[in-house]
Parts: structure tokens; C-alpha cells; sequence
């Protein structure tokens, strides 16, 4: 009888057993696999276009935004009253008075957000490489220089932030110690002029198609950057790369800055870009058009989201709602409250001529004024310009909205405390959760300073200002006085001396991430007559920390020490 | 699967050819009366053994029945009494039943089966209708609670949409990432998620399995608990064919019975004296002088919310065939406005003998339909909101008061200006085809067909003028659907040889998930009317049109097999083993073994016991099981490309695609192991019975989203197994008979759990993870920045408060902690490396205790349960004391006096702990049952009257220490998000016609 059973279960179960196979596979409904997507010529920029998402979080107040100007003269963000709003346990404040330590949030976002771009551009890498066959040799190389460039510029952030970095050109498990800036400094140079030669230079006809895409231009303006700020990274001619320094000529200080204007001029010869006759052109809620704009965040004010990076998802330029004051809302019946958050440090606005445009103006007409000005300061008028709104300051409504450009107290600061950045153009009739506006991460106006600082710090080359588009930038400032050269110049009459580009660098670049840089660069980023409020005044702080949670989580080696080591310092 | 179906579509035409029609042979009379203690029994079963003979005594304990012969055996069984078996020829004309207590002779659920009680070796709960809690309860599980040591069950809010609870059984066993935390439901067979669509009136027991020996038979899904659900179905076989009719209802009155604490609006007037003029508080005035007091919670609030629950239910019976027909219709208002949920649940169960004893049939269908009508109050906006506002401003376009401070909203305006319901349907039906192969003595071969569907649609619209502009014209609406499908082939074996017996059990088992869902929401309508009905007429442009949708499923599938042995009711052995396999899981790791054992020996049954008078029974179980837990979400093992959002390309938005996590194709089945000893007993005539039981239990491979490092890593976390969690406890359940009299019974039971916990791995270095502790209990609200309270160490419990030890203030009102190493430091000052662990969101034990008194047909049941020795981190206390600059909110009331303490929102310390401990009067419950021994019509009526959550002793501040203490990561925490707790009085009536 047990037999009968046995025979039974047996019967039963193995048709059963059998069947099986195949059962257990998982289902993907609606996504497309990676061989779909590459085996279609037309589909692999759709795939190469994710690279690009993690820049959204460059622009993030929680990102390297945040820290980068924070930390420099440029940006505050003070504790306002009566609500204590930004107190945020003193993290705002730390970033603002140089006392940050490496637990803070922006850090790891930084770090994981810029790896994330530069591993993904690693793994595109490999997969554009297993299904080279399937494309023409053009487009290989075309994606390969993009994606190259595209990943210097995630470890560019990186390196900017905290110098030692692990770097790696591969999509392989390689951990190792973290490279040394001087390492990581010769490879990003290495890199990006190995690809920059064989990208393609924006024209007139490719303007639209390479929108917001890393180009020959933006890569030259790269190395510019890399170059100009080589000693502000601890670059030696001794240092670098033996390779980097040979194939370059890299044997003095000097051939540093020789080579930012050789980069300089390859951007400005290729007559891809120019100098917009009006400064906020650049800036304004369709500022697809500018010609001076050489990479930019692109923005999409039709959809909620554009990239999705990280697995986050609202991603939009902020610096808007950071900020502008409460009482706006109802000046332009805003459809979202702003955050009343950010404004500038009040040196740096004192830096700003009368009439310079970039600047706060200087008619005290505030928000009845029809001209645009750099930087906001004045009343705030209902939504008729009639009265001054008014709101609680302490326990009544009786306070008048007006900004003014001096901060109360770090800790409690009035509501309508700081100048406000105005340059970007305002959409009064949308959310500020889906600005159009692209935020702008290289301009050309950039690479004529940095040419001219590059020269006037030893490197060899014929200053470029004297040319047209120098003197359009200059004579735009003081669009509003007669828009002259000669208005600038006797307002600003030491710019073209070293101190004077970096007064005019703020002026003109401020909340554009090239400020704390520069501030390096100068020796005056611990400097509290340069950047108000400073107190930790360490020469380390001129890098980040690494961030807590990375050496925490980093792999050990096999005596349990970590691989990754701390910065000086901290 | 469509060989699956063949096979078993052979075996039922098998045996369908091979059956043997077997003439029944009758006409040997039987005839008797059956009493208890106290006089005649009506509704005693009596069946001829191994046939579907049989019939229940009348009103005087009467019954006649014709048997196949003088030799049939006879069974005289009645629920709550001891069966008794005779030959026919040998049954006395009186027998007298004795009460059982103990039920010993019950069945008792164990998953593909059942055992009598006496004879289960794993530890398991039963829990019968007649003793399920009273009073409004939103999905059946709320029966069970505080009823069952060592299950733990939770309801923080009193909102009737929000229909679960939050529900763990023995203590963490899972760090919740990745991993479910949810016990298997088993309903009438069929595994499900989700049983808010049974009626409460409709459940003959639950049976909770809660060691890993018991949970084992369901391997994949038994680590949390298996528990067993088994409905009312049709009355025994009778020859006569019967019906009753039987109806239970009730209406309940719920009045607010808490308070968060805050200040009133008359003290908030009063707040500069109230505070020695240390606050001056922002007061609202009109153009033309006039003063509000506004009480907003009190604005968002019905007086009183009323709930009605009808239950009716047909059943029926015949010789071969008998069904129950139920309709359940309840009505439950929240004591918040527009706050309501409705539900209407029918159900049919029947079951069919054919094929002259070959064949059983068993059907079971049930549909419901609900409505969920949410209330869109904003409480914690109603509750920190200045009390000096008005409700309404008649210069506003909605006509309502708009509040100009940040971050603040008119929340009667948000209530009455948004809408929002959802409704769904539910549907379960199954078939049960049991072959008994009659050759073969106690072999049995069933089929199981399960499907179940449900598809639930929300809608939700704001109003255009609203003061909420971007929400402002706004309408959405959603479906999703799941329909899921299970199949399941059993074979059962049981035979006694002599004194030895064997139960065993082997199958497979398939079940299919299948989930589809889509969204849309549009904005700017023309009119309001368009609604949600409407909603292709938005914004002419399509700017505001969003549309979503997805599609996933997944499938388990496994083999089983248990085989249960019995000696002379002495010795009890039981062991079983299942392999199963998930998609869920990586390529190299789909399937898992689950195997368990268990060993009973019942001391009572012993020789040597017999002359023992005090003990009427004692059983020692010891157990073991491997229990796993399914990975809660699918596609995570895999690479997968999906949709990254829109990239400007050549001057337009076009699509991307990238690879959303890190892959690891290892992923594989968190693991627990758990050994189990238990005592059974019953001494002292009955008069003192329970059990108690000892625990330890391993999980390994606990699932959880590591950090890793980027590069190589892409993304910084990547879901892995690696760490491991010990924990142990004791649980006791006693049940005491101190009065028993003829007219007077006090059944006394006390029930009693510990349950300590040890995260004693959280990483792997040899993988990458280097983890010794992690920080969790997330904090972000009015002013506190994103605040870490609670930290996961290597070697500590789970829900460990971590923060600064809080000491006092100096006289200048400076915070003052004690440091690990034994300073001081001012809250200014106090580094990161000061903090320390502040004590535990788990309590030390959780109790119930339940006490039945009868007087007659009189009977009271009063219930309590709590919680004792655990800490409970109030939110609102920090968020919404005061501070030291701003006079605009409201305060809680404890902080505002001469001495008053400002709010120290940067740091989280131990001063905003409290002790959670609380004893809770649940219910208390009145009935009277009549018995109308002459009635033609009616068998019994029961008018009972429920008093629930009347008293909460408890030395806890807020609003409620009933909070969440079964979440890993933020167990213990009362965020300031709250629902207004009530207190409910409700009357019954249970009706029994024929």
C-alpha cells in the first residue's frame, strides 16, 4: 500500500518538477533591454542622454551650488525670524562661517551624485564599446569624446570639492587608495586633451543640436579652468604626470598659464561663440538663444520632471524660490510661497558701481522698478505698486517689506534681510518648481577673463582686451548709464589688474560656481575682510572633507583599514 | 501550467472511472436524550462515524437517528464539550456531556490540515469566535488583539478608512528593507494580503502559528507569522434537510476622548501672563475689532460619529450538502468630517459529498464592495494653529480665512475645498475537489483552485479657488488592479495502526501575482463640475495632463510535505519540509529549502500519571523550523532599463533610459531559524489551563539597501543579504476558573510577553560592508532638521534612542547634558560624539488580561492590555514648544509657566522622551442571552452593549501611547501627525431564527 503512495506522489510530481523551468522568471513589462537600445542607431543617444542627469544636482542647494557659493563671499543664508526658518541645527550657518565638518549632507550628495554621472559615463563607455560594431566609426567616436568629456567634468566637481578622489576612466571594481590632486589633476588634463581635438566645434547650424551637451568648446574651457587653477590644486611642474608635463611643456609656473590661453584661444578662434549684447539675455526664462551660453543645464518647464537622477526626481533650477522674500507672493500673485532663504553677503554687493546692471540698481523704486537689475534691494509693493506690503515681524503687522543689503544677525536675521539675485528671469505665472530657465555652467564671457587673468599671471599670449566682444561685456554693465566701455572703465579703473579681475569676476559670474575657485585661487577664501562672517579661518578648508559616510562605508582591506583616508585637517 | 492542469485533470477522471457505487444499508434505530451538568443540550451533533449519517438534538436534548447496523459507532460531539463515541447497540438512553474546557479534541489549524489540540507539537493559538474582542473593529485582526501572547497588534489611528493594523508576531525578525514585516494570511486556504473583506460576524476561529516548526509548512512567507483564518460554513450533514437564519448587528456612538495638549484658544490669549511676559503672542484681529477663538481640531471634528455594522446569514443543510450564505453591510463614520468608509460584503460557502463518499466538493465565493471617504483634515496644521485666526473672511474669494505665515493653511478650507474617495471591489472565489481514494483507507487526494481579484479607483479634486494656487483646479484619478491566482495539489495520507497513528501531507503549490495600475490628473477645468469626471477638459495647452502606468507580477511556486506521528497519544512527533522558489529572487538564488521539526510528549497521557487527580493535562513541545521572508518588491536582482526622464536633443525633449540600481543577481532568502519549548497544562479540575513557551530565533541574511561605495558602485546603496538578528522570549498564557457554580462562572485570563532583541551582525567586510551601526528614527518637522534619533548597532536591540542624555538647565535656561564619558556640556557646545543611547522604544513586556463573569444568562466581559517599561519619543513636544523668538504658534500647554523651558530644536535629547508605558481598558461588555426552549421560530437572541477605549492610565503626555512600535526604523516615535482618538459605546444584537 506505502508502495501505491510512493507511485502516487512520485506520478504527481514529476511532471510537476519538470515543469518548472521557466516559472521562476521574472518579468519586465514595458522596458526596453540594453541590446534593443543599442542595436538601433537612433536609440543609443537615449541611452547616452542619462548621462547627463546627474547634473541636475549641480544646481541643488543640497549640492555643489550650495556649498560653492555658501562658502564664498558671493551667498548667505542667515536664520530669519520670527520662525527660525534655515536654522536647520546650524548647518546652514556652518557652510556660511567655514565650520563645516564631514557629516554634512551636502558633502555626500556631492560625492555620490558626481560618481554616479562619472560611473555611468564609465559604463556607457563599456557598452557603447560591446556594440561598436552596430554603429558607423563616426558616431562611435563622436559618443566616446562626449561621454569622456562628459566625465571629466563630474570628476572636475569632485576634484574641485575635495582634491584627493578616486578616479578611474574604467568600469571595473578597483578600489584603491584615493589619488592625490596632482594625480587627479594630470589625468583630467590627459583626458581632456586627448578627446578635445576630435570633438566637433559648435557652428551656427549645430547650435540647437548640441544644446546642452558637452562640446570642443566647453572641453577647451575646461582645461582653461584646470589650467588657470593648477597651483590653486597644488600642481607643481614637479608634481604632475611625467607624460602630462612633457607632452605639454609643463617645466614653470608660467607654461600653466601659457597653456590656460592657448585653451582660451582655441574657444575664442573658433568663432562658435560671443558676447550677448544684453547681460540678461543669459539668463532669462528662454535663454535657449544666447550665443555666450557654452553648457548650461537644460530645463524643461513643461513637465514636472526632466532627468531623473538618482532616484530623485524634482530637479529644477532653485535659486529662485531660494531667494526671493515672502511678501512677493503677493507683489506678482506668485503661484508658490518663495523660501526666503539666500541672499548676498553685504560685501560683496558693495563691490557693484552705482549704475552697474549687474548689480542692485540704484533708483529705490524696488518692485515698481520696470528695469532689470542684477541683485534686488528696495521695498516691496503690493500688487497695485501702491503700499508697501507689510508683515509680523514680532508680534505685529506692522514691518515693512523693504530689502536692504545688511544682515541683522546671523542667527536671527529679518525677513527682508540681504540682497536678492535677480538675474535670472522670474515666471511669475509659474511654479517655481518648474522653472524653465537653463542655469548656466560655462560662459563665454568666462573664457575672456580667464585669458586675460592667464596672461597678467605670466602666461604668454596677446591680451584679448581690446577686442570687440571685450569691450561689448564691459560697456553692457552700464547698459542703463550710456552703455560705454568708458562708464566701466571709470568705474572699475584697476580691471584689468589681478585684483580687479577678481572684484570683476564676482560681479559678473556671482552665484555662477566660480567664485569660491577663484577666492582660492586668490588667497582670499579664509579671508573675513573678503568673505564676511568667516571664523574658521584653516588653510585645510580650501577642501571638503570626504564625507563621513563614504570612508565609513568604503572597503577595507584585509586587516580592516580602510582604503580611503580623511583629508588634512578634519 | 497547462501541464499542471492536465495532471490533475487525469487524476479526477481516474478517479471519476474507478468510483464504486456502495448502496447504503440503514434501519437500525437509535434514540436518546443528551444533558450537561444543568439539564438537556439542544444541538448535540450526532453522526454515524465514516458516513455522512447524522443529525442534532431538539429542544430537550432529544434525537433519533438510523444507522447502518448495531456495530456502527456513534459520535455524540457538541462545541465546548468532550465528545463521546458508542456502538450503536451500546448507547445509553441518557448521556451526560462533560464541558471541555480545553477543547482537546478541537481542531486546530496548522496549514494543509489540522490537528487535534492535544496533539499539535508546534506552538500555535487558537482563538475561537466566542472569545474575539467586542466592539467596532476595522479588519478582522483587531479580534485578536491583546489576546494572543506574543502577537502583538496595533492601532494608532481611529480613521475607518485606514482599515489595518500594525501587527508582529514574537518581535523583529526582519530590518524591514526589502523584506516584508506583514504575517501570511490564510484564508480558508488561500494566501492572501489582504483581509479587509471578510466580515467579522463570518469567522469561526483564527489559529496564529508563531513558532518557525509550525510556520515552516509555509516557508517563504512564514517568517512574520502565519495566520489562519477559517470562516463559518454550512451546519453538519443532516438527513432532514434544515435551515436557520441568523442575524448580529450593531449601532456605536464615538465621542473624542484625547488631547494632544495644546494650549486653548482662551490660554493663548492669556499666553504673555500664562508665560511671566516671557511670550507675547501674535493675536489676530479684524479690520472692524472683532476677536476669534477658533478651536480648529474642534472645526474638523463631527460631535459624534456613528457606525453601523448588519450581518445576515442563511444556513443551510441536507444529507450531501450543505452552504452558508452570508451579507454583511457596515457603515462607519470618522470622527472627522466627510470622513466615512462603506462596505458590503457577500459570501457563499458550500460544500457537497457525491460520488457515494468518493468525492467531496468544497466552494467558497465572497465579493465586497467599500467606499473610503477621506476627510483631507490637516491635523497637525489644526493643531499649532493660531487660535486668533477666523475660519471664515468674507473678503476672500473662497470665503474663507487665509493665513499669511509660512508654511500655515486654513484647514477647514483645505477640507471643505478638496475631495477625495476611493472605492474598490474584491473578489475570491475557490474550489476544493478532495478525491478519497476508498481502496486505500485514509488516502486523499485534493485540488485547489484559488483566484482572487480586486481593483480599487481613487478620485480626488481641489477646487479652483483655494488659497493652495498650485493645487488650485486640480483633479486626478487612479485604478489599480491585481488579480492573483493559485493552484495547489495535495495528497493526504492518515492511518492509526493500533496505538500508532500517522497524518502526513505532500503537495505542490503555485501562486501567481499580477498587478496593473494607472494614474492621470489634469488641472485648469472650465468649470468645477468637470471634476474628476472630466478630466481630457483641463488647460488647453495639456501642460498640467500627467499620465502614468505600470504592470508587474510575480510568482512563487513550491513542493511540501508533512507527516505528523502519534503513539498511544503519548509521544507526538511532527516533521515537514518545503522547498520553494520566488522571482522575486537572483538568477543564482531562486530557490530555498525550509525544513522543521517538532516533538511533543503529553506527560499526562502517561501511566504513572494516571492516579494523579490535580492534572488533567501536560504536554512539553520542543520545536524547531526554518521560516524565509520574500523580498518585498520585484525586478530588484536584475538590470533593468527604465525610463530616466527627457534629454534636449537636437532642439527637442526626447526619452532617456538608463539602469535605475545597482544589480546583484545573489539576492536570495532571508533566513530565520527558531527553536521553540513549550508547556501545555490544564490542572486542578480544569480550573487552571495555558500554555507557556520559550523562544530563540536566528535571522540571517537579512535583506537590507547597503551602503556602498561609489565607484565602483553607480548608485551608493545596493539591496544585499548580510547581517543577523537573535532574538528569545517567553510568553504565557493562563486561564483561571475561580468561581463555577451553577449560576455563577469567573473565567479569568491573563496573558503576558517578553521579547528582547539582538542585532548581532549588520554587515559583511568580505562583501564591502562595513558597517558597525547605523542611525534610523528619521526626525524632520516644524524646525528640526532632519534628525537622526535612533541608532542600529552591531550587538543592541532595535528602536535604541540615540541622542544627548538631558540633565538639567542651568539658571539661565542653558540645556545641560551629561556626556558618555561622564561630563558635562552645554547643548551650544555638545559634539556629535557626545550622544548616547537614551533607552528603548520596546517595551519590557506586553500583557492582556481578559475576565469573563456569568450569572446565569448573564455575562460581562471586561478587557485590558498594555504595555510596560518602554520609551516613547513625543514630536510634538519638540516641534511645538515654544521658542525663543516667535510668539506665532501655538504651544503645548505642559511648557508654557513661570519657569518656562524654550524648545531646543537643534538637538534631539532625552529630555523629549517619555515613558510609554499604559494600561488600557479596551472593552467592557454587558449581554444577556435568552434561550426560548418553547419558541418555534427563534433559537436564541443576545442584546449585548460595548463600552471600548474608555480609560488609558499612562504617564505619557500626548495623545495616545499607543504608537508604532513595530517599525524598524522608526519604532517608538509619535510624529505630530495625528487623528483624534475616540471613545466608543456601542449595542448589539445576535439573533438566531429557524
Amino acid at each position: 500500500m506505502k508502495k501505491t503512495i510512493y507511485a502516487l506522489a512520485i506520478a504527481l510530481a514529476l511532471p510537476l518538477f519538470s515543469s518548472c523551468e521557466g516559472m521562476l522568471d521574472e518579468k519586465n513589462y514595458g522596458n526596453p533591454t540594453i541590446e534593443e537600445m543599442m542595436t538601433n542607431p537612433e536609440n543609443v543617444v537615449l541611452l547616452v542622454g542619462q548621462a547627463y542627469a546627474d547634473l541636475k544636482w549641480v544646481h541643488d542647494h543640497w549640492g555643489y551650488w550650495g556649498v560653492a557659493s555658501l562658502t564664498s563671499d558671493e551667498c548667505l543664508c542667515p536664520v530669519r525670524l520670527p520662525r527660525e526658518d534655515w536654522s536647520d541645527g546650524g548647518y546652514w550657518k556652518n557652510l556660511n562661517t567655514h565650520n563645516w565638518n564631514s557629516f554634512a549632507e551636502a558633502f555626500k550628495n556631492i560625492w555620490n551624485t558626481t560618481i554616479s554621472g562619472a560611473v555611468l559615463c564609465n559604463k556607457l563607455l563599456a557598452t557603447i564599446s560591446d556594440y561598436q560594431a552596430s554603429m558607423t566609426e563616426k558616431d562611435y567616436k563622436m559618443f566616446v569624446g562626449e561621454l569622456e568629456v562628459l566625465r571629466s567634468y563630474y570628476y572636475y566637481l569632485l576634484f574641485d570639492c575635495f582634491g584627493r578622489i578616486p578616479y578611474l576612466e574604467e568600469f571595473v571594481d578597483k578600489t584603491e587608495e584615493l589619488m592625490e590632486p596632482e594625480v587627479v589633476w594630470s589625468r583630467l588634463v590627459a583626458c581632456l586633451e586627448r578627446n578635445a581635438p576630435n570633438m566637433t566645434a559648435v557652428t551656427d547650424a549645430s547650435r540647437a543640436a548640441s544644446y546642452g551637451r558637452v562640446t570642443q568648446g566647453f572641453a577647451y574651457g575646461l582645461l582653461a579652468r584646470l589650467y588657470l587653477n593648477a597651483e590653486s590644486f597644488g600642481c607643481t611642474p614637479d608634481n604632475i604626470d611625467k607624460d602630462v608635463k612633457a607632452q605639454f611643456s609643463l617645466n614653470s609656473t608660467a607654461d600653466f598659464y601659457t597653456n590656460a590661453v592657448r585653451c582660451c584661444d582655441m574657444v575664442i578662434n573658433s568663432g562658435s561663440y560671443a558676447i550677448e549684447d544684453d547681460f540678461f539675455s543669459n539668463f532669462k526664462i528662454y535663454n535657449e538663444g544666447s550665443k555666450e551660453n557654452m553648457f548650461v543645464i537644460v530645463e524643461n518647464g513643461n513637465v514636472e520632471f526632466d532627468l531623473r537622477y538618482n532616484g530623485s526626481m524634482s530637479n529644477k533650477l532653485r535659486i529662485i524660490a531660494l531667494t526671493l522674500t515672502y511678501p512677493m507672493k503677493s507683489t506678482w500673485n506668485l503661484v508658490e510661497l518663495p523660501w526666503n532663504g539666500f541672499c548676498a553677503r553685504p560685501s560683496f554687493i558693495d563691490r557693484y558701481a552705482g549704475t552697474d546692471v549687474r548689480g542692485p540698481g540704484n533708483e529705490g523704486k524696488g518692485t515698481n522698478n520696470l528695469k532689470q537689475w542684477g541683485w534686488f534691494v528696495g521695498p516691496v509693493y503690493d500688487a497695485k505698486g501702491e503700499n508697501i506690503l507689510t508683515y509680523s515681524e514680532q508680534g505685529d503687522n506692522t514691518t515693512k517689506a523693504i530689502i536692504t543689503n545688511s544682515i541683522t544677525s546671523l542667527d536671527g536675521a529679518r525677513n527682508c534681510d540681504g540682497a536678492r539675485l535677480f538675474k535670472y528671469e522670474i515666471d511669475k505665472s509659474a511654479q517655481f518648481s518648474w522653472a524653465e530657465n537653463d542655469f548656466v555652467l560655462m560662459r563665454y564671457a568666462d573664457i575672456l577673463w580667464m585669458k586675460e587673468e592667464a596672461i597678467l599671471r605670466g602666461g604668454k599670449g596677446t591680451s584679448g582686451a581690446s577686442s570687440a566682444d571685450f569691450r561689448k561685456m564691459m560697456a553692457r554693465s552700464f547698459a542703463y548709464d550710456d552703455n560705454s566701455e568708458e562708464a566701466y572703465k571709470s568705474a572699475y579703473p584697476d580691471y584689468l589688474t589681478l585684483d580687479g579681475i577678481l572684484d570683476e569676476r564676482g560681479r559678473e559670474f556671482a552665484w555662477e560656481l566660480v567664485r569660491r575657485r577663484d577666492l582660492i585661487r586668490f588667497g582670499k577664501f579664509n579671508d573675513p575682510d573678503y568673505v564676511q562672517y568667516v571664523t574658521g579661518r584653516n588653510e585645510y578648508r580650501k577642501w571638503f572633507p570626504i564625507p563621513y559616510s563614504v570612508l565609513e562605508k568604503s572597503k577595507r582591506d584585509e586587516n580592516g583599514n580602510p582604503y580611503w583616508t580623511q583629508n588634512d585637517g578634519y | 501550467m497547462n501541464r499542471l492542469i492536465s495532471v490533475v485533470i487525469g487524476v479526477l477522471a481516474f478517479s471519476l472511472c474507478a468510483a464504486i457505487p456502495v448502496s447504503a444499508q440503514g434501519g437500525y434505530e437509535v434514540k436518546g436524550v443528551v444533558l450537561d451538568t444543568y439539564g438537556p443540550l439542544v444541538g448535540v451533533t450526532v453522526m454515524e462515524k465514516g458516513t455522512s449519517t447524522g443529525t442534532s438534538t431538539g429542544l430537550d436534548g432529544d434525537y433519533s437517528i438510523s444507522v447502518s447496523g448495531p456495530d456502527a459507532i456513534i459520535e455524540l460531539s457538541c462545541i465546548g464539550y468532550a465528545a463521546q463515541t458508542f456502538k450503536a447497540s451500546a448507547v445509553p438512553a441518557k448521556v451526560v456531556l462533560t464541558e471541555d474546557t480545553l477543547f482537546l479534541e478541537d481542531a486546530v489549524a496548522i496549514g494543509y490540515g489540522s490537528q487535534k489540540k492535544k496533539e499539535v507539537t508546534g506552538s500555535v493559538a487558537s482563538v475561537r469566535s466566542e472569545d474575539f474582542n467586542s466592539g467596532v473593529k476595522t479588519n478582522p485582526i483587531g479580534l485578536l488583539q491583546g489576546k494572543v501572547a506574543g502577537l502583538n497588534i496595533i492601532k494608532t489611528t481611529s480613521d475607518p478608512t485606514s482599515t489595518g493594523y500594525d501587527i508582529q508576531i514574537r518581535g523583529f525578525s526582519t530590518l524591514d528593507k526589502g523584506a516584508g514585516t506583514q504575517p501570511l494570511f490564510i484564508v480558508d486556504g488561500v494566501p492572501v494580503s489582504n483581509i479587509d473583506n471578510i466580515s467579522n460576524d463570518e469567522i469561526a476561529s483564527m489559529d496564529v502559528l508563531k513558532d518557525g516548526s509550525a510556520a515552516a509548512i509555509y516557508g517563504t512567507r512564514g517568517t512574520n507569522g502565519v495566520i489562519i483564518i477559517t470562516t463559518k460554513r454550512g451546519g453538519n450533514f443532516t438527513n432532514e434537510a434544515q435551515t436557520r437564519m441568523e442575524y448580529s448587528g450593531y449601532v456605536s456612538a464615538s465621542m473624542r476622548n484625547g488631547d494632544i495638549g495644546m494650549l486653548s484658544p482662551e490660554e493663548f490669549y492669556n499666553i504673555e501672563s500664562l508665560s511671566g511676559g516671557k511670550i507675547k503672542p501674535v493675536l489676530y484681529e479684524s479690520k472692524d475689532g472683532e476677536k476669534y477663538y477658533t478651536d480648529w481640531t474642534g472645526e474638523l471634528t463631527r460631535k459624534v460619529a456613528v457606525t453601523h455594522s448588519h450581518n445576515v446569514a442563511i444556513v443551510g443543510s441536507a444529507q450531501k450538502f450543505n452552504y452558508r450564505a452570508s451579507l454583511n453591510y457596515k457603515n462607519a463614520e470618522g470622527i472627522a468630517k466627510n470622513n466615512n468608509r462603506n462596505e458590503i460584503i457577500a459570501k457563499l460557502a458550500a460544500s457537497q459529498k457525491a460520488l457515494d463518499g468518493w468525492l467531496d466538493l468544497q466552494y467558497d465565493l465572497s465579493y465586497m464592495h467599500y467606499r473610503n471617504d477621506f476627510s483631507n483634515a490637516d491635523w497637525k496644521m489644526a493643531a499649532v494653529l493660531n487660535p486668533s485666526y477666523p475660519v471664515y473672511d468674507s473678503s476672500t474669494a473662497s470665503g474663507y480665512f487665509y493665513p499669511q505665515g509660512t508654511g500655515e493653511a486654513n484647514p477647514v478650507e483645505l477640507m471643505n475645498q478638496k475631495e477625495s474617495y476611493k472605492d474598490g471591489n474584491y473578489f475570491r472565489g475557490s474550489v476544493k475537489a478532495t478525491v478519497n481514494i476508498k481502496p486505500v483507507e485514509g488516502l486523499k487526494i485534493s485540488a485547489f483552485g484559488a483566484v482572487e481579484e480586486g481593483d480599487n479607483h481613487n478620485f480626488w479634486y481641489n477646487r479652483t479657488v483655494n488659497s493652495d494656487v498650485a493645487g488650485s483646479g486640480k483633479a486626478g484619478r487612479g485604478s489599480d488592479f491585481n488579480f492573483n491566482k493559485l493552484f495547489e495539489i495535495t495528497a493526504d495520507y492518515s492511518r492509526s495502526f493500533g496505538k500508532h497513528s500517522i497524518a502526513s501531507v505532500a503537495g505542490f503549490s503555485y501562486q501567481n501575482f499580477f498587478y496593473d495600475g494607472q494614474n492621470i490628473e489634469n488641472k485648469g477645468f472650465p468649470t468645477d463640475d468637470a471634476k474628476y469626471f472630466q478630466i481630457g477638459n483641463g488647460d488647453a495647452t495639456k501642460k498640467y495632463l500627467n499620465a502614468s502606468s505600470y504592470r508587474n507580477s510575480n510568482t512563487l511556486a513550491a513542493f511540501f510535505v508533512r507527516a505528523n506521528y502519534n503513539y498511544a497519544d503519548k509521544y507526538l512527533l511532527s516533521a515537514s519540509v518545503r522547498r520553494e522558489g520566488s522571482s522575486r529572487f537572483g538568477a543564482n538564488n531562486k530557490w530555498g529549502w525550509f525544513p522543521a521539526v517538532s516533538a511533543g510528549w503529553r506527560i499526562a497521557g502517561e501511566d504513572f500519571m494516571q492516579d494523579q487527580t490535580w492534572c488533567n493535562d501536560l504536554k512539553l513541545r520542543l520545536g524547531f523550523g526554518v521560516t524565509g521572508n520574500n523580498l518585498g518588491s520585484d525586478l530588484r536582482s536584475v538590470a533593468m532599463l527604465s525610463n530616466g526622464g527627457t534629454f534636449w536633443y537636437n532642439g527637442q525633449y526626447v526619452y532617456t533610459y538608463g539602469v535605475s540600481q545597482n544589480v546583484n543577481p545573489d539576492i536570495r532568502w532571508e533566513k530565520k531559524y527558531e527553536y521553540n519549548l513549550g508547556v501545555d497544562f490544564a490542572f486542578l479540575d480544569n480550573r487552571l489551563y495555558g500554555s507557556l513557551d520559550m523562544y530563540f530565533r536566528q535571522t540571517r541574511d537579512l535583506l537590507w539597501d547597503y551602503e556602498v561605495p561609489p565607484p565602483p558602485y553607480q548608485y551608493s546603496t545596493l539591496l544585499a543579504n548580510a547581517g543577523q538578528m537573535d532574538s528569545y522570549g517567553v510568553e504565557l498564557a493562563v486561564s483561571g476558573v475561580p468561581v463555577k457554580t451553577k449560576n455563577w462562572t469567573w473565567v479569568t485570563t491573563p496573558t503576558i510577553s517578553f521579547n528582547r532583541n539582538k542585532i548581532t551582525r549588520l554587515s559583511d567586510p568580505s562583501k564591502g560592508f562595513n558597517y558597525k551601526q547605523t542611525t534610523s528614527g528619521g526626525v524632520g518637522e516644524n524646525g528640526i532638521m532632519n534628525t537622526n534619533t535612533q541608532i542600529l548597532i552591531e550587538g543592541s536591540p532595535v528602536g535604541e534612542f540615540y541622542g544627548y542624555l538631558f540633565e538639567g538647565f542651568k539658571s539661565d535656561g542653558t540645556w545641560m547634558y551629561a556626556t558618555p564619558a561622564g561630563g558635562h556640556v552645554s547643548s551650544a557646545n555638545a559634539m556629535e560624539s557626545d550622544r548616547q543611547v537614551l533607552g528603548s522604544a520596546q517595551p519590557w513586556f506586553t500583557f492582556g488580561w481578559n475576565n469573563t463573569v456569568r450569572y446565569k444568562n448573564l455575562d460581562m466581559t471586561i478587557f485590558f492590555r498594555g504595555v510596560v517599561g518602554n520609551k516613547i519619543l513625543n514630536i510634538t513636544r519638540w516641534a511645538y514648544g515654544p521658542q525663543e523668538s516667535t510668539g506665532a504658534n501655538i504651544f503645548r500647554k505642559d511648557s508654557i509657566g513661570k519657569n518656562i523651558v524654550y524648545s531646543n530644536k537643534s538637538n534631539f535629547s532625552s529630555y523629549y522622551l517619555e515613558d510609554g508605558s499604559y494600561l488600557k481598558l479596551d472593552n467592557i461588555t454587558v449581554g444577556y442571552t435568552f434561550k426560548f426552549k418553547e419558541n418555534k421560530y427563534i433559537e436564541n437572541l443576545r442584546l449585548y452593549m460595548t463600552a471600548q477605549n474608555l480609560l488609558t492610565l499612562t504617564g505619557y503626555s500626548g495623545l495616545d501611547p499607543e504608537v508604532n512600535t513595530t517599525s524598524v526604523w522608526n519604532a517608538g516615535i509619535d510624529y505630530s501627525d495625528f487623528y483624534p482618538t475616540v471613545a466608543t459605546v456601542l449595542f448589539g444584537v445576535n439573533i438566531s431564527l429557524f
